[in-house]
């Protein structure tokens, strides 16, 4: 990992590019408040793939428990950042 | 026995550690390592083996020098002072007892590695620890706390992504051993009147606890054999200074000598002592290209 702070907003948008790939809908259709389930297309493999890919891109591990309370975009963002934030404290 | 609070078990255990350094120097290797050493051949004294011992230790985390090392039960330092000087690692000890934070602060200035030592006196149970580290070392702490899959979920948090845990302990052979002769005079001897509290669960009690913490298990190392031999050479010492025992502890040496001897008797039959090894990675230790 750098140093350089990650902000909120890049999460945000690989966290939405991410969904966008996975799901094949347009990232301007996915909004913070949306539930992940009801996201056009969505299934539980589909979600998996996506945590996965968040954990290569930030180098970090989720808690299986934390992964399972995610519902929406902004909980799933939240997860990311928690992660990222705890990696980033002594750096 | 298990009813016990991780509290309880933490006041209950310190009051061996808080006995002075002077009686451990009698009995234990120069490093006042208490736990196993590692004997390759027959004429490798009990230094030797501490030093081979820590050595494996580094091996088996992957350490390559300058990593983030934190060691839980940390005893008079043995593992985190090696570390810094051999390996550069920054190391962070945690003990209960401040006779062995005293002791190691002495040692750390001697050696000079007194900047890449950080002392945290308590319980790993209560105490905030924060940082990310690259390993973890448990050398026979985990038998002194009741809470161990919360103990380990723990250590997760604070381990980095790949980060890597060693975990050393005494254990049943297995569940129906456990069952039959964990209350029994000799084991209670050594789990209470020595140690406070002792908790020995058969290794696949700690293997669960390992799958439950979210642990990928990478390494399961028998080391019986060579705490068998390690407990030898300390009862050879203890037995050639009875006098001096008695001189810094009054009243310690007999029941010393019994423990001793009980831990020796029931390697193999009763008792197994373990290595296990870990990642903090679903992949396991290594990544497919």
């Amino acid at each position: 990992m750098t140093s350089e702070s990650i902000t909120r907003e890049q999460i945000v948008s690989v966290t939405t590019e991410y969904l966008a790939t996975e799901l094949k809908i347009p990232a301007t259709g996915i909004s913070g408040a949306d539930v992940l389930r009801e996201l056009p297309g969505a299934d539980s493999m589909k979600m998996l793939r996506v945590v996965s890919k968040l954990e290569r891109r930030w180098d970090v591990e989720f808690d299986d428990e934390a992964i399972f309370a995610v519902k929406t975009v902004d909980e799933l963002v939240l997860l990311v950042e928690k992660s990222v934030s705890g990696d980033l404290a002594e750096s | 026995m298990t009813t016990l609070t991780p509290r309880d078990a933490y006041q209950a255990t310190n009051k061996h550690y808080e006995l002075p350094a002077e009686l451990f120097e009698i009995y234990l290797d120069q490093r006042l390592k208490y736990s196993a050493g590692l004997y390759p051949d027959e004429d490798t004294d009990l230094d030797q083996a501490q030093t081979n011992k820590l050595h494996f230790v580094a091996r088996q985390l992957g350490l390559h020098g300058g990593e983030q090392l934190l060691d839980i039960g940390c005893g008079w330092g043995s593992l985190i002072l090696f570390m810094a000087q051999e390996y550069g690692c920054h190391a962070t000890g945690v003990t209960p007892s401040r006779p062995q934070a005293e002791y190691i602060r002495a040692r750390a200035e001697e050696a000079g590695v007194a900047d890449l030592i950080t002392l945290r006196s308590g319980s790993f149970s209560e105490i905030e620890v924060t940082g990310k580290f690259d390993a973890v070392t448990m050398l026979g702490s985990i038998v002194h706390m009741p809470d161990r899959t919360d103990v380990l979920r723990k250590v997760r948090d604070l381990l980095r992504r790949n980060g890597s845990l060693y975990v050393s302990e005494s254990c049943f052979r297995d569940q129906a051993t456990y069952d039959e002769f964990s209350r029994r005079p000799g084991t209670v001897h050594v789990t209470e009147s020595i140690f406070g509290f002792a908790d020995m669960v058969p290794v696949s009690v700690l293997v669960e606890a390992f799958e439950s913490a979210g642990f990928s298990l990478t390494g399961l190392t028998d080391l019986t054999a060579h705490y068998h031999r390690t407990i030898e050479q300390w009862e050879e010492r203890a037995q050639n200074a009875l006098e001096r025992i008695e001189e810094v502890a009054p009243g310690m040496s007999e029941s010393l000598i019994r423990y001793l001897r009980t831990a020796n008797a029931g390697w193999g039959y009763t008792t197994k002592h373990y290595a296990l090894s870990a990642r903090k990675s679903r992949m396991g230790p290594t990544e497919a290209p």
